[in-house]
């Protein structure tokens, strides 16, 4: 059975229009014009017992509305969802007590105190026994190297730190269903990858389900066998990571250096140019015909160096997002 | 009892927290002597030129116990000071009551704990400081405080500071509906400061306006309190007034759950 099951989830912001001017805002004191966005539009999914599910989707696609939704923060404006067996909406106790939430942008510490005290009042919060507490926090601090910091104020903390803090404060009660919101924003490489490492051993070690939004694919790549992508609050794919750019595997990208400049004319008339600056050329070009097209460049240009590479995953998520392929 | 444990939680963060700012805390209390200044001046103005004898009583009030009035009234309005009705905005504002929201606590229980946690601590100190004035009072103009006052005092005290923290709750949850609310904290504040006599006795507003605010909530935040310590409401008074305060705090508690009810439904309507 299904642990988070959504159906036909959707939700709508009412807004204001206001043109710009003076006349316009008097005439907006009088009448102001309703306009309704769709942020979430009968989305559907469901999620099994311990998997990793990556939620990708540009700007505004509807990512964090959904998990708002999926952790009872924000009332849907039509469908069903169950978490847990939950409607996550009613924030029944028990829901909340195996949930949690991490938002990047959004700090659930108290900035003023030492990790360790919201850390205490979590523990009180989620009635953890002491030793149960004492036997989390100490996983979660190897785990993160974080034993010097805990005594700091939270606000003296770099950004990385302070991520770590936050999502140790959010796992001290072995939720069940973690949601990560840009865990990861604005951290550097090495944060990056301690809490991803974090979240793969919470996942392999205590069968955590998590669902994950990132706006680096290194997360999702590293994280997860599936992704589900949204774009302007509809699902444009959701299916195995590697799926992705199934329709662009039978490609190649070709990428050459030239030891002196080449006239563009001559460099488009190999067919497939993708970009051309300065002395670097970008070609996507069929898998059977990479060796014969290869064997020309070398010996027609003045190439010094060519590569042969995969198909980036953003070419295929750019492509689901444009609405072209994504037959999954 | 888990729950419990909770909101005891709460209460020690709102201790810590309130040590925190400990060096805010002790301005607030230094600010309170320029009011009381200005306050000991006007008043000996007023007596020594209304009448030309300072024995005479002005509104109801010798000229000792005035200047009692005015100190006591002052640290009183310094001790149920709120300031968490900003929290309380910014949490609606920026999200940050996201995280109540998803967690097994109650924000009410959580705010009114971290509230009286930051209180007890300031109350300590504020304490000693209400006990030096005493002393100096008795010392300079005879009053006495008998422990039947001082017992009074210190559950019109408690009723106070409830009462004031939950007019601020149902001022603080206008931030679910208003998006500038500043100005409207500082507002309610003077008013309310002033409804409650923490700047002159209430008798000062005169027969036409004295009634109404002595019928109001507010008057249970400064000027009850002040009066029982200085010995002018004792007994069945002090009972009476009790009993009504406590009635105010059981409608404004009311409101409070009602406001919140309305307000949650709506941002988690709306979203943040």
């Amino acid at each position: 059975m299904p642990i988070i099951e959504v159906s036909r989830l959707s939700r709508d912001f009412s807004y204001y229009e206001k043109a710009e001017g003076l006349s316009a805002s008097l005439r907006n004191l009088v009448r102001r014009k309703a306009l309704v966005r769709h942020a979430v539009s009968g989305v559907s999914f469901s999620i099994e017992k311990g998997e990793v599910v990556g939620f990708l989707g540009p700007n505004g696609a509807g990512k964090t509305t959904t998990l708002k939704m999926l952790s009872g923060i924000m009332h849907p404006s039509s469908g069903e969802a169950r978490v847990l067996g939950f409607a996550p909406w009613q924030r029944k106790k028990d829901f909340r007590m195996r949930i949690s939430i991490v938002m990047g942008q959004r700090s659930q510490l108290w900035p003023d105190l030492p990790a360790l005290e919201s850390f205490n009042l979590n523990r009180a919060i989620y009635e953890l026994d002491r030793r149960d507490y004492e036997r989390s926090l100490g996983e979660l601090v190897e785990l993160f190297g974080i034993r010097d910091l805990l005594q700091v104020q939270v606000r003296r903390l770099s950004l990385g730190e302070r991520m770590k803090m936050e999502i140790a404060a959010a796992l001290l009660h072995r939720p069940e269903v973690l949601f990560l919101d840009e865990p990861t924003i604005g951290l550097d490489l090495l944060s990056q990858r301690a809490i991803r490492e974090t979240v793969r051993s919470l996942n392999e070690g205590r069968g955590t389900t998590v669902m994950l939004t990132s706006h680096y694919l290194s997360d999702i790549e590293e994280l997860c066998e599936r992704a589900i992508l949204i774009n302007r609050g509809a699902i444009v794919y959701d299916g195995e990571l590697a799926g992705i750019n199934a329709s662009l595997a039978d490609r190649k990208v070709v990428k050459l250096q030239f030891s002196e400049p080449v006239v563009r004319e001559k460099v488009e008339a190999y067919g497939g140019l993708r970009s051309l600056e300065g002395l670097e050329a970008t070609f996507h070009v069929d898998r059977s015909a990479v060796r014969d097209f290869s064997r020309r460049v070398l010996g027609e240009l003045p190439v010094a160096d060519l590569t042969i590479e995969e198909v980036p995953l953003e070419e295929g998520i750019a492509r689901l997002y444009r609405g072209e392929g994504g037959d999954a | 009892m888990p729950d419990r444990g909770k909101y005891a939680a709460a209460f020690s963060l709102g201790i810590r927290s309130a040590l925190e700012y400990r060096a805010n805390f002790l301005f607030s209390i230094l600010g309170a002597v320029s009011p009381v200044v200005i306050q000991t001046a006007l008043w000996t103005c007023l007596y020594d030129t209304g009448s030309g004898a300072s024995g005479d009583a002005l509104f109801g009030y010798s000229y000792r116990q005035m200047l009692g009035y005015v100190i006591v009234a002052n640290l009183v309005s310094r001790l149920v000071r709120t300031g968490f009705e900003y929290d309380v905005n910014s949490d609606i504002r920026s999200g940050g009551l996201d995280r109540f929201l998803v967690k097994p606590i109650g924000y009410f229980g959580f705010r009114m704990a971290h509230f009286a946690g930051s209180k007890s601590a300031e109350g300590v100190f504020l304490g000693a400081v209400l006990a030096a004035a005493l002393a100096v009072l008795s010392a300079f103009s005879g009053a006495s405080f008998g422990a039947a006052a001082i017992l009074g005092f210190v559950a019109a005290l408690a009723l106070a500071l409830l009462l004031n923290f939950l007019i601020f709750w149902c001022v603080g949850l206008l931030g679910f509906w208003l998006t500038e609310i500043g100005f409207l904290f500082e507002a309610v504040r003077i008013v309310a400061i002033t409804a409650s006599g923490g700047i002159f006795p209430l008798t000062v507003f005169g027969p036409a306006l004295g009634p109404i605010l002595q019928a109001l909530p507010f008057r249970y935040t400064i000027q009850f309190p002040t009066e029982v310590l200085c010995g002018r409401v004792a007994g069945a008074d002090l009972a009476r007034g009790l009993g009504l305060g406590a009635l105010w705090a059981a409608a404004l508690l009311a409101l409070g759950q009602a406001i919140w009810a309305a307000g949650v439904k709506r941002f988690v309507a709306v979203g943040s």
